[in-house]
């Protein structure tokens, strides 16, 4: 298997929302760790290291019992005290979840009626440190040693306990105590810092079982016979400013940016059908409402605005800043987009790498007010509250008393309000993509981006590689 | 060796792993007995959710949308982006309707009247409905959720289409599939059974089944204890050739003779859904499969259109005593055979589940 993201930690608590990394790390997580609970395609939620749950009518206080006779892939047994300090790190301020003799129990000061959704999702994983302080989980895999360029020792040792920078190969082997079984294949190797473009080839060239793609190599892979598999779209690219309006003039510019905008072009034309527009934060598939949210692109009243602004503001007589983090080919390729947009509008903006941002001549930061940025996010959990909550918190948003409402009306009020203070300029929304070998079997990933690996099966038609079996000598499924 | 165009149309294979090979627990009956005594205790919010309907979240969203500031008169379009039925979705609709008329609100068609919009959408989790009504300056909104399992549990299963099953063999030792072949018309009097390393046939006669042979599986198709899985299928044209999927292999035997078992490497996958058909159940193809929630829970078949969405609630379906490990067409294309491990014994169990229809 090959992924384009260079470095992993699979601790948990160190990933950060919204990040592709989280992504990359949850993906590799569910390799070696269980949730307490998943939900299928149907949208049921099914038993994993819980086997039962119940809640109150408020649905403030939820208790689980947990399966028993599980074993840590180092042969201790599962106790609810694993679970508690598992997740109590992970839990919303308030939230505390406490161990009863076969369970745990979570006590949440406001309505948590999507508890489910939350415990299923992003980085809920149960999980402990041995001594030497690495993370042993319950799941099909244990990470079996982890080598980099630099060949270092405490390679192995980081990579387990969270951190590993440095570490290019990963090997995760098949763990005999899990609880649901073992895995058809017997080993998952992991090559990180793959160039989509490369990764493509290797598939093709029966290296690589399975490879994460970018849109444009995805683009790629279906003129070709590699199978493609493409997620729902997971990661929400927009244009966001640093803070909310301070001026009428200000918020004369964020309109008249947003008019201007075309997201349906830019999701059907330059990236060929393969994103969908976006309205809102929370995209249709995870909230069920973003159609409401108005997309409304008007040329003639952009114009209008931009007409109206003082000659001294950003846009007008010098350039609004558009920042880009990092190296990012897709980020570059709306970004310029953007500026096209804009400048029909009679809008000026400049795209700024970060970096070159912070290097201005007199050695200050640009003013916030002269500045946007365009951001990428990566939903990473199913419950929208959370969605909503880890974005808003990143993005320093008022956020109310009790937190982002679970309730879906005044959920919607809420974001819909957050929008209309124009400090998030949504564009589109985009999938993850993967090229998947002839011979991978059962692959059945759920739309949201699990690739459930363990169920994942090669034909053995071929030696092969990646989603290598663990020796190629004794490939998956047959004796030694 | 070449194998048989067609065979069987196929039933499908369980959700389970057949991987996940353990041994069974074995739980005692009377801790069973406890269980189900303690299950029929009211506890808290579990029976309150079970009597959520969705009828019961449109009748919220229709009180909602009576609250919000709206004219006599309304026109009501209603859209169904969600996996319901037509049937199911108008039905709604009724329940939503009847709801509105109670609160005075005239519902109109083909007239002047401002858009009431309910949209049913959804998501991961939930049935999402939201009822739009316009405003000055906009338009105000009301939603409502509903847990997407709840779409299931309302939809009645047809009362013509239901499924039977039969207890035709059991055993201890590990069967991957199993197959009730017939030389003609209800002669079922053969069941091949696969087991890790061969294919074992019996015959029934005075209401026993007797080992009439054992065709060892040749080398190379040895596979763990633990991850075995394999599936046998009937060939249209030829009742007496049974195919076998094997991870990464075919094979093809005569199992009304000593002919012994040859394989090929192949690249044909074991399907997770196959067809059921019968004649007396109209010109629809059914997919057959199960419905396992936990491995060492007991299962339900399900038996679903196969023209409809992939998770449309079932036409009909049948528990059964444990995880189906995986499941064969049957010579008439309106039965099935099934293999269960039966979470009270441990034991395999083989099924004969037959479709039929009670007009």
């Amino acid at each position: 298997m090959e992924l384009r993201a260079s470095s992993i930690t699979l601790n948990p608590r160190r990933w950060k929302p919204g990040s592709q990394e989280f992504a990359t790390n949850e993906r590799l997580a569910e390799l070696i760790f269980d949730r307490l609970v998943a939900l299928d395609d149907y949208g049921r939620f099914q038993p994993q290291l819980a086997t039962e749950w119940s809640r109150d009518s408020s649905a403030k206080r939820w208790q689980f019992t947990l399966r028993q006779g599980v074993k840590f892939s180092d042969g201790t047994l599962l106790a609810p005290g694993d679970v508690v300090a598992a997740l109590q790190p992970l839990l919303a301020t308030g939230v505390q979840i406490s161990a009863t003799p076969n369970g745990v129990t979570i006590q949440s000061p406001n309505p948590a009626s999507d508890l489910l959704e939350l415990l299923a999702s992003g980085s809920h994983f149960i999980y402990r440190s041995d001594e030497q302080g690495n993370l042993l989980g319950t799941g099909p895999f244990v990470l079996e040693n982890s080598t980099s360029n630099s060949a270092s020792p405490r390679a192995e040792k980081s990579a387990a306990d969270g951190a590993a920078p440095q570490a290019q190969h990963l090997r995760f082997r098949f763990n005999e105590l899990c609880w649901s079984g073992q895995p058809y294949v017997d080993a998952v190797d992991v090559t990180l810092g793959v160039p989509p473009l490369r990764a493509l080839l290797d598939v093709q060239l029966g290296k690589a079982d399975l490879a994460e793609l970018s849109e444009d190599t995805a683009r790629r892979a279906q003129q070709s016979n590699v199978k493609l598999w493409t997620s729902l779209p997971l990661t929400l690219y927009a244009v966001k400013f640093p803070a909310p309006p301070k001026s009428a003039n200000d918020r004369k510019l964020r309109e008249a940016l947003s008019l201007s905008l075309d997201r349906n072009a830019l999701a059907r034309v330059l990236l060929q059908k393969q994103a969908e527009a976006a309205s809102s934060f929370l995209p249709q598939w995870l909230s069920g409402y973003a159609f409401l949210f108005d997309m409304e692109s008007n040329l003639e009243r952009a114009k209008e605005l931009r007409a109206s602004l003082t000659a001294s503001s950003p846009g007008a007589a010098q350039p609004l800043h558009l920042i880009l983090d990092g190296n990012n080919d897709l980020s570059k390729l709306i970004a310029e987009r953007v500026v096209v947009n804009a400048r029909a509008a009679g809008l000026t903006l400049q795209i700024v790498l970060r970096t070159a941002a912070h290097a201005s001549s007199d050695g200050t930061f640009a003013k916030p007010e002269s500045e946007a940025q365009l951001v990428s996010w990566r939903y990473t959990s199913l419950s929208p509250r959370e969605a909503l909550d880890g974005f808003a918190l990143s993005s320093r948003w008022e956020i109310p008393p009790g937190g982002v409402p679970a309730d879906a009306d005044a959920r919607y009020a809420w974001e819909k309000h957050m929008m209309e203070g124009k400090n998030l300029l949504p564009l589109v929304g985009v999938p993850d993509f993967a090229a998947l070998s002839s011979r991978v079997r059962n692959w059945s990933p759920s739309a949201w981006g699990d690739w459930h690996l363990a169920d994942v099966w090669l034909d053995q038609g071929d030696s092969g590689t990646i989603l290598r079996e663990a020796g190629a000598k004794t490939p998956p499924g047959t004796k030694p | 060796m070449a194998c048989p165009a067609t065979f069987w149309r196929d039933v499908l294979n369980s959700r389970f792993s057949p991987v996940n090979d353990q041994p069974a627990r074995r739980i005692p009956f009377l801790a069973y007995t406890i269980a189900f005594i303690v299950s029929l205790v009211p506890v808290g919010d579990s029976i309150f959710a079970q009597s959520e309907t969705l009828e019961d979240c449109v009748e919220r969203l229709a009180r909602k949308a009576v609250a919000l500031p709206h004219e006599r008169r309304m026109s009501l379009v209603w859209t169904n982006h969600a996996a319901l039925s037509e049937q199911r979705a108008e039905n709604l609709r009724a329940v939503f309707a009847a709801r509105l008329e109670g609160a005075q609100v005239r519902l109109v068609q083909g007239e002047a009247a401002p858009a009431l919009l309910v949209s049913i959408e959804q998501t991961p989790s939930q049935i999402v409905f939201t009822a739009t009504v316009p405003a000055e300056g906009g338009t105000n909104v009301a939603i409502e959720e509903a847990a997407r399992p709840l779409v299931a549990r309302d939809a009645r299963p047809s009362n013509v289409l239901r499924l039977e099953k039969e207890l035709r063999w059991q055993q201890e030792a590990k069967i991957l599939s199993a197959v009730l072949p017939a030389m003609s018309a209800g002669d079922e009097t053969t069941m091949i059974v696969l087991v890790e390393d061969a294919l074992v046939i019996y015959s029934e006669e005075q209401g026993a089944w007797n080992l009439r042979t054992t065709k060892p599986l040749p080398p190379g198709t040895s596979q763990r204890q633990r991850s075995a899985r394999g599936q046998l299928l009937i060939a249209d044209e030829t009742v007496s050739q049974v195919g076998i999927l094997l991870p990464g292999r075919r094979c093809e035997t005569n199992w009304t003779d000593d002919s012994p078992v040859v394989c090929s490497v192949t690249t044909a996958e074991m399907h997770p859904a196959r067809l059921l058909a019968a004649s007396a159940c109209g010109t629809h193809a059914w997919w057959l499969r199960s419905d396992g929630a936990d491995w060492t829970s007991e299962d339900r078949l399900t038996l679903r259109n196969s023209v409809a969405p992939s998770d449309s609630p079932p036409a009909a379906e049948l528990n059964v005593p444990g995880p189906v490990f995986s499941i064969s067409a049957g010579p008439d294309g309106g039965s099935a055979t099934a293999v269960v491990r039966n979470v009270v014994t441990g034991n395999y169990e083989v099924y004969r589940v037959a479709l039929s229809c009670a007009n």
